[in-house]
């Protein structure tokens, strides 16, 4: 077998690859049309971030749609009436996150404390659905779930839609 | 079988997955940063910095895996390596019973829920990585 003549010693070959890879990286993410994405990025604002520091759990939309299936979880919509009347996850009740000191507490007669809650709002740039959740959490509420991706997520996912168009 | 196909096929296939596992990462870096967010490993301030380099050093890696006599080696060292990172994390993340998509081949933050299978399965690339590390002298010793 004839002998390879390779440059340096292994450690410098993968340190070559390695510092080649993040080159690559930083001049692409430089050069994107779109100005590519910040260096640094404060996720102690990000909305998971927050519901993780709140204590309250992170759902996968195929998670959902298996609860959906399952009826283990009462699925609560956080969005108005209005949003919740153009379709909602099946099953889901509306519990409107801005309303929520008027209806809370006929839905309070629906929900027992350990009873595994999922919310969700009408995507991952609201936050009513984590609001609801703390609100949930602070009334003694112990099983409860952020669907973070909320509608949004769910109609890219093709999952049937109740009600609405 | 001969030997040296074996060799050459365990390359190729190093490369085309991580060649598979970069192009989602490095066409959609929001989602990856996401990803890696959602593992809850990594300081939120290395978050981005990672999502945006290091499918970039999948890419380099997998490229000089399959293309390169000089640097098989080292890619397969660095294959190896991120590897055993990617593993590890995983394996934490079952182990603390988070719910979270993989992120290995799609940055979909919705992608298959981690699993055994995929730790399963990264032990099956290191072994493979391990065999191109050693090509040269499993190629000598078996006088290919």
């Amino acid at each position: 077998m004839k002998a390879i003549n390779k440059p340096g010693t292994l450690f410098t070959r993968v340190l070559f690859l390695l510092f080649s890879g993040l080159f690559a990286g930083g001049i692409v993410n430089a050069l994107r049309p779109d100005g590519g994405i910040a260096w640094f990025y404060n996720w102690d604002e990000h909305l998971e971030s927050r519901a993780v520091q709140e204590g309250i759990g992170l759902i996968s939309v195929a998670d959902v749609h298996e609860q959906t299936l399952l009826g283990e979880s009462i699925i609560l919509d956080a969005r108005t009436p209005e949003e919740y009347a153009e379709g909602y996850i099946p099953g889901a009740m509306l519990l409107p996150y801005r309303d929520i000191d008027e209806v809370f507490p006929e839905m309070q007669l629906f929900l027992f404390p350990e009873q595994p809650v999922i919310t969700y709002c009408s995507g991952p740039a609201c936050d009513d659905a984590l609001m609801l959740g703390i609100f949930l959490r602070d009334q003694g509420y112990t099983n409860i779930h952020l669907f973070a991706g909320g509608m949004e997520a769910w109609r890219a996912a093709e999952y049937a839609v109740e009600g609405g168009r | 079988m001969n030997v040296r196909f074996i060799l050459i096929a365990c390359r190729v296939l190093l490369g085309v997955v991580f060649l598979i596992a970069c192009i989602h990462k490095i066409l959609f870096p929001e989602a990856f940063a996401l990803s890696i967010f959602r593992y809850q490993i990594l300081p939120n301030a290395l978050i981005n910095v990672t999502a945006i380099t290091l499918p970039w050093v999948e890419l380099v890696a997998a490229l000089a895996v399959m293309f390169s006599l000089r640097f098989k080696d080292a890619a397969a060292t660095l294959i190896l390596l991120m590897l055993a990172v990617f593993t590890v994390a995983m394996t934490f993340n079952i182990l603390r019973g988070l719910d979270v998509a993989c992120g290995c081949f799609s940055s979909s933050p919705d992608a298959d829920v981690l699993g055994w299978g995929n730790v399963i399965r990264n032990l099956g690339y290191m072994f493979i990585a391990g065999v191109v590390l050693f090509e040269d002298s499993l190629r000598q010793r078996l006088g290919q």
